[in-house]
């Protein structure tokens, strides 16, 4: 263990691979910041770059692009009222009403640090966790894999309550477009359209290009410049005032950090929903006195502190099932099987030092995000000034290098217009997008793990609750539905929860 | 307004619609420009690394710079597809397999024919192997086949419905009478990860797969019990062949090149030669050694023989499956 340890801080000793960490950490941040623009978005646009890079310097780009990007989001949200990030959505609710009171300054502070704190949680759970999960992932098969990935269908289900049909239904979207291609089981051909191309089924990554990148290239040109509203001069803060606000908060903090990890665990959730859950449990629990939604640093804290807990936590399945926790770690799949790693429970025993290579990526990474942050704070909002006229030419340009050189295949440019089109339709109607891309994920790992559990146990469907890990799955999902689905009911009683205090379509798209 | 937002938003999609186009070229000496290899799978994979190592010795014997083109999907038959259209220049070939030339083809929908392609020349093949996990009650091919002539129930799996390893153990389940459920997985991984676990009670998959899976002092959480070469493998010299074990049986996993039908001779031929002259030279053993590969050169006519006869006995088993018509 030792060993490896050491191994893989050599592999980091490398001047290239420090220069690529923080060279993601300040994209991370720009694409962050930038509305419109996400951690995901990014991770897709400077994938194609890993190609030629060794498997540590292309994760120090990816892993850095993926903290930092998380945390950025949220300075557009304060500032502007316009999450960077969908992540960001519940920030802006007590972030914006700070900077309305001229303390705009102190909310990012807030913002960065906790964000800081969420992380390191996150990491420690994974250095703690992931190994032994490996282990125990070997005896895991399809009957579990399925109801890994039914609870990730849940949860997309259960966490848009706000407009639960519209989440199913673009879900549905993304399972129906990943039955393109040749079934896994049979391998037969099914919506071919006589084109062969299609004969490997939709690339998630080039429908994510796409429905978010392109989708939103077209929204942020159909909608023209926005004028930002005139703040009131903001008043600066140290960093020790916002410590002081931490030690009041230990115990939010700490709910907040296990909340974001667990929901980065399960399947099929994000950033977005960590806040929003963590956030509205802020609200249940909400002293007299406390102003949230009115400028509350502890909506902030629980907010940024969670959303961040999602880094390490979303890792953990990607390392040890090759079951992607969220968006962005489904792109990582993809980062690291070009890079000759396949991921599964085999990923951390034969792969040791790049694990504990993965896992001190993310402690610098966590680190440059606090000093990135801190210090260019008020630098990252002059990314909102750059021009659409500008903005949107180039990241088309990239988004559309990115779509051919998946596979260096022309087919797949055709395939991000099409998605491009479908996602600026879905987010007019209000339909989400991030649904559909986890549908596209997981409808495969859902399919195909069905029809194995089904062929190898004589089509008795009673395995799955026979087998006790899956019957324990089954509960616990039983138990998120009812837990997501009661709150429902209650949430017009608190009404303190700030004008745009339901969370909507918009916070999936994360 | 509606309307003219979706135009403006249309219109910023128009910068993406740009596809490159390839030069046609003028034709002398073979070769008088760069040689393209489309590899039809992802970067990292066994073919892909075959290529890489492939093309710079190529690259020094033909003279010309070489370029490898990663195009995957559907089990390598998204590259082959997209390269039975292109135009039959010579400058452009692709990496085909037992499966993805003789077996897909067959199958519903595969967008080409072997008749699609000019064979080149083979390179290298894996032996087939069986293995169980390290406590299985069959320590021997012999158990194994007894417990499944008795009418014992037994799961398998193996690298993807239609790949080499998944036929390589249909055609020998079919052979003797044997029948024995097929869990599909995604890839060799996959399908290891399922027998670790206990879903299935034997793997099939190319030699490749075993010696990872061996500890330097011999113990391993797998056990291999045949191989399905002519003789011992030298990788895995304890393992017997299928042969020894009782159950006559050859079949080997095996990567060639092919170029779009209309090939010139003139560029078969010089690429098979140089692919010769780099399967003989000793250093390029050690670098195969790397991934367990064995050189295995046939000309372009024994190539299209071999698809041929790998046809024949891969259509009975598909059409049983339900694959083929």
């Amino acid at each position: 263990m030792i060993a490896d340890l050491a191994a893989g801080a050599a592999a980091i000793a490398d001047p290239w691979v420090i220069l690529f960490v923080f060279l993601g950490a300040v994209i991370g941040m720009v694409f962050g910041a930038a509305p419109g623009l996400t951690a995901t978005s990014a991770i897709v646009l400077f994938l194609p770059v890993t190609y030629a890079m060794g498997p540590t310097t292309s994760m120090a780009l990816l892993l850095g692009i993926y903290c930092s990007g998380y945390f950025a989001g949220s300075i557009p949200a304060i500032l502007l009222n316009t999450p960077g990030a969908p992540g960001s959505a519940a920030t802006a609710l007590d972030g914006y009403a700070m900077a309305q009171q001229g303390y705009g300054d102190r909310a990012i502070l807030t913002a960065v640090m906790s964000s800081f704190v969420g992380g390191l949680f996150s990491l420690l759970l994974l250095a703690l966790i992931a190994p032994s999960l490996a282990r125990v992932a070997l005896s895991f098969t399809s009957v579990e894999y399925f109801t890994f990935a039914l609870v990730g269908i849940v949860c997309v289900a259960g966490i848009s309550r706000g407009s639960m049909i519209k989440g199913l239904a673009a879900a549905f979207i993304g399972v129906l477009a990943s039955t393109v291609g040749l079934d896994p089981v049979s391998g037969v051909g099914r919506f071919l359209f006589g084109q062969p191309n299609l004969m490997g089924g939709i690339p998630t990554t080039a429908a994510l290009i796409g429905l978010f990148a392109v989708a939103q290239m077209m929204l942020l040109t159909a909608k023209g410049r926005q004028e930002a509203e005139v703040l009131p001069v903001q008043q600066t803060t140290s960093v020790a005032e916002v410590l002081k606000d931490f030690t009041r908060n230990k115990f939010l903090m700490l709910k907040s950090a296990v909340v974001g990890a667990l929901i980065g665990i399960l399947p099929g959730t994000g950033p977005s929903i960590a806040s929003w859950v963590s956030y509205s449990d802020a609200l249940r629990t909400a002293k007299p006195g406390d102003r949230y939604g009115k400028g509350e640093p502890k909506g902030l804290i629980a907010c940024e502190v969670s959303n961040n807990a999602v880094t390490g936590g979303a890792l953990v399945p990607l390392l040890t099932l090759g079951i992607p926790g969220d968006p962005v770690t489904a792109v990582l799949i993809g980062a690291l099987m070009i890079q000759g790693f396949e991921t599964g429970p085999f990923f951390i025993p034969h792969n040791t030092p790049l694990f504990y290579s993965i896992l001190i990526l993310l402690l610098i990474s966590n680190f440059l995000m606090l000093g990135i942050g801190i210090a260019g704070r008020r630098l990252a909002a002059k990314v909102l000034e750059i021009p659409h006229g500008i903005m949107v030419p180039t990241i088309l340009c990239v988004a559309g290098a990115g779509a051919f050189s998946l596979a260096s295949n022309p087919f797949y440019l055709k395939l991000v217009i099409i998605f491009g089109a479908m996602g600026y339709l879905m987010v007019r109607f209000k339909i989400p997008t991030a649904p559909a891309v986890l549908g596209i994920v997981l409808g495969p790992i859902l399919e195909q793990n069905l029809r194995n559990a089904l062929t190898a146990n004589d089509m008795d469907a009673t395995v799955f609750v026979t087998r006790p890990i899956s019957a324990v799955t089954l509960a616990f999902m039983c138990l998120l539905l009812w837990v997501w689905l009661k709150p429902a009911k209650k949430s017009d009683d608190s009404g303190d929860g700030g004008g745009s205090g339901t969370p909507s379509d918009a916070e999936l798209k994360g | 307004m509606q309307l003219k937002d979706f135009l403006t938003g249309a219109a910023a999609l128009a910068g993406l619609a740009i596809v490159a186009a390839t030069p046609a070229a003028a034709q002398d000496d073979y070769p008088s420009q760069p040689l393209q290899i489309i590899v039809p799978f992802g970067q990292g994979g066994a073919t892909d690394q075959l290529s890489r190592m492939f093309a710079p010795a190529l690259e020094d014997r033909l003279g010309t710079p070489i370029v490898i083109i990663n195009q995957p999907g559907a089990g390598g038959a998204v590259g082959l597809a997209n390269l039975a259209l292109l135009e039959p220049d010579g400058y452009t070939i692709g990496v085909g397999s037992d499966s993805t030339l003789a077996a897909r083809p067959l199958m519903d929908s595969s967008g080409y024919t072997p008749e699609s392609f000019d064979t080149v020349v083979r390179l290298v093949d894996i032996p087939s192997g069986i293995a169980v996990r390290a406590d299985s009650p069959y320590e021997t091919l012999d158990d194994l086949v007894t417990a499944l002539q008795s009418g014992e129930r037994l799961n398998w799996s193996g690298s993807g419905i239609g790949s080499g390893p998944h036929l390589a153990m249909a055609v020998f389940l079919a052979q003797n009478d044997l029948t024995a459920t097929y869990v599909n997985s995604n890839s060799g991984q996959e399908a290891m990860v399922k027998l670790l676990s206990g879903e299935v009670d034997f793997f099939s998959g190319g030699g490749s797969n075993y010696p990872p899976m061996i500890d330097d002092d011999g113990s391993s959480d797998i056990r291999v019990l045949a191989l399905a070469a002519e003789e011992r493998w030298q990788y895995l010299p304890d393992v017997p062949t299928f042969t020894e074990a009782g159950y006559p049986y050859l079949r080997s996993q095996w990567f060639g090149f092919v170029g779009p039908a209309g090939m010139p001779q003139e560029a078969i031929d010089a690429i098979t030669e140089a692919v010769r002259e780099t399967l003989e030279a000793p250093e390029f053993q050690d670098r195969l050694d790397q991934f367990y590969f064995n050189p295995a050169f046939q000309t372009s006519e024994e190539m299209r023989a071999q698809i041929a006869e790998e046809q024949e006995s891969f259509l009975p088993i598909l059409q049983e499956a339900g694959l083929a018509e």
